[in-house]
């Protein structure tokens, strides 16, 4: 078999190498349907960056050393660690579990960047710990967490994803195979099997099985959100979502349009340039295309443009 | 094989021009979460290629051939890979067939993904930058440092075998 189009996409295209290459496209690395952010990666990058050469500054409060145990206090009750109850102070090591029962709830230092509420009937356990990198899994239960440090420092896994965080406030709840994320402050990334999702500060994103849904502000009404879970988990039809947003929605519209399929994207362009119009030189040929600039560009213009700026969400480290 | 606008760009990153090391982030960012994502799941690639390109950034002035530079990061990041499972982390298993006609494409590619990942290393890391990042054959040999031939050798081989797996899959 001659094998040029599989070298150079020369001669008579492979039907089957083209059919993979459109299957697998979507988890290129800049790949729209799974990693649309450049930006945000490069931003990340940079904050990686920023560690190693102000280390000065901000060296003592990122500096922890790998697997070192965090402290945890029992706020009420008689929390666990792996089944030992928790007097006073106690420390959570790598693979160890916390639990809290129906009575009890915990407080967890995150090394030196930030600190988690753990709610009453959570089980999670410490899976990595180092200066660049903290991670927890969360099986169940609540947990709230309020950190500032570099984007990605410190995620949370869940069933239906991983939680990073990117400098900010916010909670993560799972029971059985639900769950939501709710943002205060910051922004949260959060990456499911096939889906991913960048959560502002005041926005919810509710999880089912391995995915996330899309991001709402928490002040949507009743009817946006039912038309928003409809189509998120229930495979439901767009226009009510459309009926009963506010243009303050413009934000969740953006999200569904980033990940739309092609056949989706015009009704979308049409409905979110009803709520914010389409900034200068953002055409509605370059959104159908998914021009990844373009997206970026409404994006800024809907003040969502900020997450290169956690070190300004300085709030957050008090 | 490596320009000599890389070498630049590498002598560059070593003395501390960060957008030098951007500049070397662009070009191989697609060789780097290839093959990361020959071995770690997918939602895992992303976050583990900032921690490739951090990870050579503080070794990079151990790095005295800047002509070795592709083969240096790729080694890195088949550490980082392969140190994604030493930090006990939990595997993600692929989903339950999915029925939904919206979702079986994504059946389809996370099938097409899994067959890829249990090829040898060579042939999976090849078709990882060949079918996922749309990198053409002369462009992988001058990102990974082997030469055209080798490169050939691997996409023909690995897309053979490929194609031998998803037939036994739909058999």
């Amino acid at each position: 078999m001659n094998d040029d189009y599989l070298w150079d996409r020369s001669g008579e295209p492979d039907s089957e190498v083209q059919r993979l290459e459109a299957l697998l496209g979507r988890y290129r690395h800049d790949a729209p349907l799974r990693r649309r952010r450049p930006w945000l990666a490069l931003a990340a990058l940079a904050a990686g960056l920023a560690i190693v050469i102000t280390g000065g500054v901000f060296g003592y409060r990122f500096f922890w050393p790998a697997g070192e145990a965090w402290p945890v206090a029992a706020v009420t009750g008689t929390p666990t660690i792996d089944g030992r109850p928790i007097h006073g102070e106690a420390r959570l090591a790598i693979d160890q579990e916390l639990r809290t029962d129906a009575q009890s709830t915990a407080r967890v230092q995150i090394a030196r960047v930030g600190e988690l509420d753990v709610g009453p009937g959570s089980r999670l356990t410490l899976v990595t710990t180092n200066a660049g990198r903290h991670r927890l899994r969360l099986d169940q239960g609540t947990i709230s967490a309020r950190v500032w440090a570099p984007p990605f420092t410190f995620s949370v896994r869940t069933p239906a994803g991983l939680a990073s965080d990117i400098g900010c406030v916010f909670s993560v709840q799972y029971e059985g195979d639900t769950g939501r994320v709710h943002v205060t402050s910051g922004w949260v990334d959060f990456d499911g099997e096939s889906r991913s999702a960048l959560i502002p500060g005041g926005a919810i994103t509710e999880l089912r099985g391995d995915d996330p849904g899309t991001p709402f502000y928490d002040d949507a009404t009743p009817e946006f959100r039912a038309a928003l879970h409809a189509f998120d988990f229930q495979h439901g039809p767009l226009t009510p979502i459309f009926d009963a947003a506010r243009p303050r929605d413009a934000m969740t519209l953006l999200h569904l349009l980033e990940r739309a399929p092609r056949s989706d994207r015009a009704v979308l362009f049409d409905a979110l340039t009803k709520l914010a119009p389409a900034p200068k030189g953002v055409t509605r040929e370059g959104i159908l295309d998914r021009d990844l600039a373009m997206l970026d560009q409404w994006r800024h213009a809907l003040g969502l443009g900020g997450v290169k700026k956690w070190w300004l969400q300085w709030r957050d480290a008090l | 094989m490596i320009d000599g606008i890389e070498d630049g760009l590498v002598r560059a990153s070593r003395d501390g021009d960060r957008s030098a090391f951007g500049r070397l982030y662009t070009r191989y960012s697609r060789m780097v979460h290839a093959i990361v994502l020959a071995r770690v799941p997918a939602g895992e690639a992303d976050d583990l290629v900032q921690d490739v390109f951090v990870s050579a950034l503080r070794q990079l002035h151990a790095l005295r051939d800047e002509h070795a530079f592709g083969g240096w990061l790729a080694a890195i990041a088949r550490n980082c890979a392969n140190g994604f499972y030493r930090g006990a982390v939990e595997v993600e298993e692929l989903p339950e067939l999915v029925t939904h006609s919206r979702q079986e494409e994504e059946h389809e590619a996370r099938r097409a993904l899994a067959a890829i990942r249990v090829l040898p290393e060579a042939y999976r890391e090849t078709l990882m930058m060949r079918l996922v990042e749309g990198m053409t054959g002369p462009e992988i040999a001058a990102r990974t440092g082997l030469t055209p031939d080798s490169v050939r050798v691997n996409l023909h081989r690995g897309m053979k075998l490929l194609r031998e797996a998803l037939e036994r899959g739909n058999g």
